[in-house]
């Protein structure tokens, strides 16, 4: 008995500590390292304010970077982007953010605005279709609805979806 | 250290405080008594073998490890294995055993220091992971705040 305890338990004991440890201590990391992120987009969101594109865009590369599954960093960055006219760049950026949060009703919208600026109005289309699909009452998501098929030269539906930005709860 | 740190670590170290003066208050009320009463003797040896201590600290390990499964679950999947599947798993198996052999101790030829000692490790064990386990989770909730 002696020997299966101070041979082998104690030092299973002493292992599984150890593994528990270890995996608590990079947890503990990983949730300190995440708060860098966040002042990186925190810091990020101020020079956008200031209309200081590049540097915002730096600072929400540096965000990513720590952590590539952030996707309010990703999110963001396409706005720098598109403040920068970059619009590929930025439709990249939302199809990230739309891929970490399929129910991202913003990140659609943002897309279908790039995609507007790329002059991909049936692309548009159904990225502001989807925003509406997951919130109706998105008066933006039927406003830039409306400025697609406008672009299509589909007049009616744009009319329509004009109507219903007005309010949205009818339909 | 940071405030939430030192606000996680606090928290934690309250937790394990309250749930060992509540859910040990029994034990605390017996052990009163024998210091007041003269007549009244209780033997820690038998508090530790006959597994009072174990049947507290299983409900406190499978407590923490229920509540993550019921939570928002912010872990990678490894980290959920080792912390609330293994970690545990490895605790509780050592429980019914020790429990097991503190029953039968009276027929078996065991050693009584070697049981004792293993009782302290998993004992030292259960402490740490309730304390590990609560300030991430408290540490994670700070973080939320911000």
């Amino acid at each position: 008995m002696n020997l299966f305890i101070y041979q082998f338990l104690l030092p299973l004991l002493a292992l599984s500590t150890f593994a528990f440890l270890v995996t608590a201590a990079i947890l503990y990391y990983k949730e300190q390292k995440s708060n860098y992120e966040i002042a990186w987009v925190y810091q990020g969101n101020a020079l956008l304010n200031l209309k200081r594109y590049e540097e915002a865009l730096e600072s929400y590369q540096k965000a990513i970077e720590l952590n590539p599954q952030f996707e309010l960093a990703w999110l963001y960055r396409g706005f720098a982007l598109l403040n920068l006219e970059r619009y590929s760049e930025a439709l990249e950026s939302y199809q990230k953010a739309i891929e970490l949060n399929p129910q991202s009703e913003i990140a659609w919208v943002s897309r279908g605005a790039a995609l507007l600026n790329l002059e991909r109005y049936s692309e548009a289309l159904e990225s502001y279709q989807k925003a509406i699909d997951i919130n109706p009452q998105s008066e933006i998501a039927w406003r830039n609805r409306g400025f697609a098929l406008l672009n299509l030269e589909k007049y009616e539906e744009a009319l329509m979806s004009s109507t219903n930005m007005e309010s949205p709860q009818r339909f | 250290m940071n405030l939430r740190v030192a606000k996680a670590l606090f928290k934690s170290f309250v937790w394990i405080m309250l749930t060992i003066l509540f859910g040990l208050l029994q034990l605390w009320l017996v052990l009163g008594s024998s210091l007041l009463i003269r007549t009244f003797n209780v033997s820690y040896e038998k508090i530790f073998l006959d597994g009072v201590l174990l049947f507290f600290v299983t409900a406190v390990v499978t407590a923490l490890a229920t509540d993550y499964y019921f939570s928002d679950r912010p872990y990678p999947g490894w980290a959920e294995t080792i912390m609330f599947a293994f970690f545990p798993f490895v605790i509780i198996v050592l429980f019914v055993w020790l429990f097991g052999i503190c029953l039968g101790r009276e027929d078996l030829d065991i050693d009584i220091e070697g049981l004792k000692n293993v009782e302290y490790a998993v004992l030292f064990m259960t402490f740490i992971y309730a304390i590990v386990v609560k300030f991430i989770e408290f540490f994670h909730e700070e973080n939320l705040k911000k």
